[in-house]
C-alpha cells in the first residue's frame, strides 16, 4: 500500500541577471523564484493496482515519482510505501521497488548487459532460482539473448529500454515505478513493454505506477488514473467510472480551404456546441452534444459559409477525455 | 560482512571491466605515466650533479620519493573525481539512489576497481624503474615494508575521501572542472606530491601538518624511506586512520545535503 498525504515539493530556482555582472551579483546576493512543483497531493494505492499518473509537461509527475522512490525530499507532507518512509529509509524502500526512467538508463555503459544484470543480482541478493526464472520470462517476451553480450552503449533505444525494464524487474519488486517507459519507442517495442508490464501486474500482483504521454500505455495497462495539473490532483478515478461519468461529446475535425471570419463565433453561439477552436490556420475542431446535433448537420451548415476540404469524426477516447479534464482545469484557474 | 562484500564487490569488477574497455586509453595512460617518471628522474639527476644530498635527501631517497608519489598519483586519478561530480550534476545519480546501496560505499568499490587497473600497471612500471636506477636493498626490510603497505592502504582511502569530497563540493558550484582542478593543485602542494614537505618554509610545514593532505602522500613516503620508524610510525598510521574516519563521515554528511539539491531538472 502506497500513501501520499499533503505531499508538497517546492524548488528554489535561481534568478540570474544576464551577463557577468548578473552572475557576480547572484553570487553575492542570490534571488530565487519559488516554484511549487507538487502541491498538496493526496492518494492511496493498494497492492496490485495499476495506476496511471498523468498530466501535461511540467505538471509535477516526475517530481512525485522521484519523491516516492526516495530520490527527492518532499518540502512537506508524508509518504509511506508498505509502511516505509522512502526518505528516512531509502535503502530499505529501494529493496522493494523497481524503477524505470525512460530518459536515462540504469545499465552500466561499457560492460555487457549480462554483467549489469549479474551486478544487480548481487546488489539485490536475488536467489538463483528467481533470477533464472525471471531471465526466462524476459527472454520469452523480449528476446533479450540477442544483445545480452553487448554493452549498453551499443544498444538501440528499443533494446536498451527492454533491457532497462528487465533490469528493474530482476529482483521481483512489489512496486514498479515507470516514468515514461515507452518514450521514443517503435510500436513493436511498445507492445512488448506493455505485455510484460501487464503480465507482472496481473499474474504477480505487482503494483504499477506509470507516467506516460502515450495514452495507449494507460488504456492497456492501468485501471485507475490520477491526473495531476499544476502540482494538484485534478482527477483520481477508475478509468471505467471516468468513461461513464464523461458522456463524451462527439468531435469533428474539419479542414477548411481558408480561414472563415465569423464562423467560430457563430458556432460558439449555438446551443449544444461545447467546444469550437482553430487548431491551426486551416483546421477547425468542434465538439458537440450528440443529442442536439449530428455530424452531418454540422458539416452541412459549415459548408454554407466555408469551403470544406476534408473532415474527420473524432470518436470518444480516453485521450479526448483527458484533454477535457486538462481544459476544465485551466478553466477553473 | 560477507554479504556486504558480495553486494559491493560487483562494482569493483565492473569498474575493472569498464577500465579495460578503453584499451587505447589504458595504454596512453601508462605511457604518459612513464614519461612523467622519466622527466622527474632527469630533473633530479641535473640537480644532483652539483651535490650529493639535497635538504637531507640523497639520490636514492629522492628518486624513491618521486616514484612513490607517482605510484600514489596513478591510483585514484582525476577521472574518478570528475565522474563523481558529473553524476551528481547531471542527475544520473538518480539511478544509483533507487537501488538499495550506499552511494559512498559504491563509489569506493568502484574507485578500487579503477585504481586496481591504473595502479596495478603503475606499480609494475615503477618497481622496474626503481630497480634500474636506485639501490633498493637497504629499504626492503619486512617490518618497514609492512608498515608501508598499511600506510599506502590508508593513503588510498584518504585519497578517495578527498576526491569524493571534491566531487561533492563541485556540485555546489556549477563548474565541476574548476573545483576539481583547484582541489588537485592544493592537494599536490600540501600533500608533498610536488616536493617533500621538508623543502618548504617552516610556516608552510606547520600548516601542512594540521591538514589532511600530507597523510595521503608525504607520510607513506617517510615510512618507506625509514625517516619515520618505530613508535613514531605507529603514531603516523593512527593519524592517517583519524583523518580517514573524519573525512569519511564528513563526506557522508555532505552527501546528504548535496543530494537534496539533486535532480531538479524534469517536471
Amino acid at each position: 500500500m502506497i500513501t501520499a498525504r499533503a505531499l508538497t515539493k517546492e524548488f528554489k530556482i535561481p534568478r540570474k541577471q544576464p551577463g557577468l555582472k548578473g552572475a557576480i551579483r547572484h553570487l553575492i546576493h542570490g534571488t530565487y523564484d519559488c516554484k511549487r512543483a507538487v502541491d498538496g497531493v493526496d492518494f492511496s494505492i493498494e497492492q496490485g493496482e495499476a495506476v496511471a499518473y498523468i498530466g501535461p509537461n511540467g505538471a509535477g509527475k516526475s517530481t512525485t515519482i522521484k519523491m516516492l522512490t526516495g530520490i527527492l525530499r518532499p518540502t512537506s507532507g508524508e509518504i509511506r510505501i508498505h509502511g516505509v518512509d522512502p526518505q528516512k529509509e531509502r535503502i530499505k524502500n529501494a529493496k522493494n521497488i523497481g524503477v524505470v526512467f525512460g530518459q536515462r538508463t540504469q545499465l552500466w555503459w561499457d560492460i555487457p548487459v549480462e554483467e549489469s544484470f549479474s551486478l544487480l543480482k548481487n546488489i539485490y541478493q536475488v536467489p538463483d532460482e528467481v533470477y533464472s526464472e525471471n531471465l526466462r520470462l524476459f527472454q520469452e517476451i523480449f528476446g533479450l539473448s540477442e544483445f545480452m553480450g553487448h554493452s549498453a552503449r551499443k544498444l538501440s533505444l528499443g533494446q536498451r529500454m527492454r533491457a532497462d525494464l528487465a533490469a528493474a524487474l530482476l529482483h521481483n519488486p512489489s512496486t514498479v515505478f515507470l516514468d515514461e517507459p515507452t518514450i521514443g519507442l517503435d510500436i513493436g517495442t511498445k507492445e512488448a513493454m506493455r505485455e510484460l508490464i501487464q503480465k507482472i501486474n496481473r499474474e504477480r500482483g505487482v503494483t504499477i505506477i506509470l507516467t506516460s504521454h502515450d495514452l495507449r500505455d494507460v488504456e492497456d495497462i492501468c485501471r485507475r488514473i490520477i491526473v495531476i495539473d499544476h502540482g494538484k490532483v485534478v482527477c483520481d478515478q477508475e478509468i471505467r467510472a471516468l468513461v461513464a461519468q464523461y458522456p463524451m461529446d462527439r468531435g469533428l475535425q474539419i479542414t477548411l480551404s481558408a480561414k472563415s471570419p465569423g464562423l467560430l463565433e457563430a458556432l460558439r453561439a449555438k446551443e449544444g456546441i461545447t467546444h469550437a477552436a482553430m487548431e491551426d490556420t486551416h483546421t477547425l475542431s468542434v465538439e458537440f452534444d450528440p443529442n442536439l446535433h449530428t455530424a452531418f448537420s454540422l458539416v452541412k451548415e459549415i459548408d454554407q459559409s466555408a469551403v470544406i476540404l476534408d473532415f474527420k469524426l473524432k470518436e470518444p477516447s480516453i485521450e479526448r477525455m483527458i484533454e477535457q479534464i486538462y481544459r476544465s482545469g485551466e478553466g477553473a484557474k | 560482512m560477507k554479504s556486504f562484500i558480495k553486494r559491493y564487490s560487483g562494482f569493483t569488477r565492473c569498474a575493472i571491466q569498464e577500465e579495460m574497455a578503453y584499451k587505447k586509453g589504458f595504454f596512453s595512460h601508462a605511457v604518459s605515466q612513464l614519461i612523467g617518471i622519466l622527466l622527474s628522474i632527469f630533473l633530479w639527476r641535473i640537480l644532483f650533479q652539483e651535490q650529493s644530498t639535497i635538504q637531507g635527501y640523497d639520490w636514492d631517497q629522492m628518486i624513491l620519493y618521486a616514484l612513490i608519489v607517482a605510484m600514489l598519483n596513478a591510483t585514484l586519478s582525476f577521472g574518478t573525481e570528475m565522474q563523481l561530480s558529473e553524476k551528481i550534476r547531471d542527475g544520473s545519480v538518480a539511478s544509483d539512489l533507487v537501488k538499495p546501496i550506499d552511494f559512498q560505499h559504491m563509489s569506493l568499490f568502484t574507485a578500487i576497481g579503477q585504481s586496481a587497473v591504473e595502479g596495478g600497471l603503475a606499480i609494475l612500471l615503477i618497481a622496474a624503474v626503481a630497480v634500474l636506477v636506485t639501490d633498493l636493498s637497504s629499504y626492503l626490510k619486512p617490518l618497514s615494508l609492512l608498515l608501508f603497505a598499511v600506510s599506502l592502504l590508508l593513503a588510498f582511502l584518504l585519497k578517495f575521501c578527498l576526491a569524493y569530497l571534491g566531487g561533492m563540493l563541485s556540485f555546489y558550484t556549477s563548474n565541476g572542472y574548476g573545483v576539481v582542478y583547484l582541489r588537485q593543485v592544493i592537494t599536490d602542494v600540501f600533500s608533498g606530491a610536488m616536493l617533500p614537505l621538508s623543502f618548504y618554509p617552516l610556516w608552510f610545514q606547520k600548516l601542512s601538518t594540521v591538514l589532511p593532505f600530507q597523510a595521503s602522500v608525504y607520510l607513506p613516503t617517510q615510512i618507506f624511506l625509514g625517516r619515520i620508524s618505530g613508535r613514531e610510525a605507529v603514531h603516523t598510521l593512527l593519524l592517517q586512520v583519524v583523518w580517514v574516519v573524519i573525512l569519511w563521515f564528513l563526506a557522508k554528511i555532505l552527501f546528504r545535503f548535496a543530494v537534496r539539491k539533486v535532480t531538479i531538472q524534469g517536471g
